[in-house]
């Protein structure tokens, strides 16, 4: 009887089981039915901190500032080695075209001239609160619901958490874990990453947020049907909370509704392209950990 | 008397409901909000099947991290707590209560309870910690006084509501 009802066996042929199979099979099951109460518990334990994790904003930090920071460190390493394989090949033709020239240079007898460029002066340091901090795109990811951006610069380079991060065509996301040498951003593209936007004309602030959808759309919320705004208009970032410094692009307005709310509905056309970033550039303001912590003495819990 | 009655469960509702519209929204400066449902997990019938009873503390857990937008601490906690209960109890009582179908932690004297349940608010106060602050170490003198203070004030609720509502006195 290779496939007899196991608990018809066990009732009625207790004594001699000869089934591999089945021995097995009840072996398992008398081993459940014992630790029913402990594998309950832990099944529902590990459920609820998963949950925590998933759900809690702070929780997730935690956990992307112990995976991600250690997954971009060995991404970086893996880039060195591709970078070193790939050079080889490069060098070669370098050195073959290095060698026509200076043929070429030898045939017409040509005098090489030594520029040195002066440095020049660092303008945004000089005078100012916000400080640019050049860095690259080490890993990314733009697939999921909540997408985040490891960058190759670190505390050391003076990356603070919670500093904005912009490149050439507009914004990109907002620091949430720092390391010696990397940092990690929340994408504009995360559910979680929420952003003060104004309008260029009129100047309203809205929150900018996005709703996982489409890659290069979110929604301006929290804008006031009384505000005079139109389609086409550009939207920009706002110094409230001194994450980003005040007018970086952000995109424009492509539709306007007004929903039965006190707010409009607007969808908002991302001018940054998220496929293919590489430079970026991180704003740090000097005195925004100063306001935080005095933001915090007044709202204790979120 | 030997079984729990229908004005136990009204008793635990009671309890829950103030806990999720009272407790959670005294806001107390800084400090997190205490927890008088303990009260229920630990006063829950011993001769129900446990595995439900893990069940029932996990959903308890669970609708009060909603009402505090906390998400998975208390319902880890609550089972936590559920499953531990078991042990501390064999532990108190010199005696496996699994097959005592009629025991009643009801009719325990007020000294009885209470060295039977600061220990378990004490576990379920530092289960709640470790979730709430993870491996975070920032302020971490404030905030061990202020859950310090919340154990307290937890045990005081949870005592206090024992002897309101759920104490028997024993009839010979």
């Amino acid at each position: 009887m290779p496939h007899a009802d196991i608990a018809h066996y066990s009732l009625f042929y207790t004594v001699k089981v000869t089934n591999f199979a089945t021995a097995t099979m009840r072996n398992l099951l008398l081993l459940i039915i014992r630790f029913k109460v402990t594998l309950i518990w832990l099944g529902l334990s590990v459920l609820s901190v998963v949950i925590s994790v998933q759900y809690n904003r702070k929780n997730n930090e935690t956990f992307h500032n112990y995976t991600s920071v250690t997954s971009s460190y060995l991404e970086n390493t893996r880039a060195k080695f591709m970078k070193r394989y790939y050079t080889r090949q490069e060098n070669e033709a370098l050195r073959a075209e290095n060698l026509r020239l200076r043929q070429e240079l030898m045939n017409k007898n040509y005098h090489i001239r030594r520029l040195s460029f002066p440095k020049p002066p660092d303008t945004l340091s000089l005078n100012s609160d916000w400080t640019l901090i050049p860095a690259r795109v080490v890993n990314q990811t733009i697939h999921k619901q909540y997408n985040f951006i490891s960058i190759n610069a670190g505390s050391q380079d003076g990356v603070a958490k919670g500093d904005g991060v912009i490149s050439a065509q507009g914004i990109v996301g907002i620091v949430i874990a720092v390391s010696k040498n990397y940092c990690v951003a929340a994408s504009i593209l995360n559910k979680n990453t929420k952003v003060r936007a104004k309008t260029s004309v009129e100047g309203s602030v809205g929150i900018l947020e996005w709703k996982g959808d489409k890659i290069n759309t979110a929604k301006l919320n929290y804008v006031p049907t009384h505000v005079l705004i139109q389609p086409n208009d550009i939207v920009v970032t706002s110094s409230y909370a001194n994450i980003f410094p005040d007018g970086i692009l952000i995109g424009r307005l492509k539709d306007v509704q007004k929903s039965g709310t006190n707010f409009f509905d607007i969808n908002v056309e991302l001018s940054t392209n998220f496929s293919r970033l590489t430079d970026v550039y991180i704003t740090h303001h000097r005195t925004r950990g100063e306001l935080e912590d005095i933001e915090k003495r007044i709202i204790p819990h979120e | 008397m030997n079984t729990t009655n229908w004005l136990f469960w009204l008793k635990c509702v009671a309890v829950f409901l103030i806990q999720i519209l009272l407790i959670n929204n005294l806001h107390v400066q800084l400090l997190p909000a205490p927890n008088i449902y303990i009260v229920i997990i630990l006063m829950f019938p011993v001769y129900i099947n446990r595995v439900f009873a893990i069940i029932a503390a996990f959903i308890l857990g669970f609708i009060q991290d909603i009402f505090t937008q906390s998400l998975g601490y208390h319902a880890f906690s609550a089972c936590t707590l559920m499953y531990v209960r078991q042990y501390w109890l064999i532990f108190l009582l010199g005696r496996t209560i699994e097959e005592d179908k009629y025991y009643n932690l009801n009719q325990n004297s007020p000294a009885w309870i209470l060295s039977y349940f600061i220990p378990m608010i004490v576990l379920y106060q530092v289960l709640w910690f470790f979730m709430n602050n993870g491996m975070n170490i920032q302020e971490l003198g404030i905030k061990i006084f202020n859950s310090f203070i919340v154990i307290l004030l937890s045990l005081f609720l949870c005592f206090s509501s024992f002897v309101l509502f759920f104490m028997e006195r024993k009839t010979r």
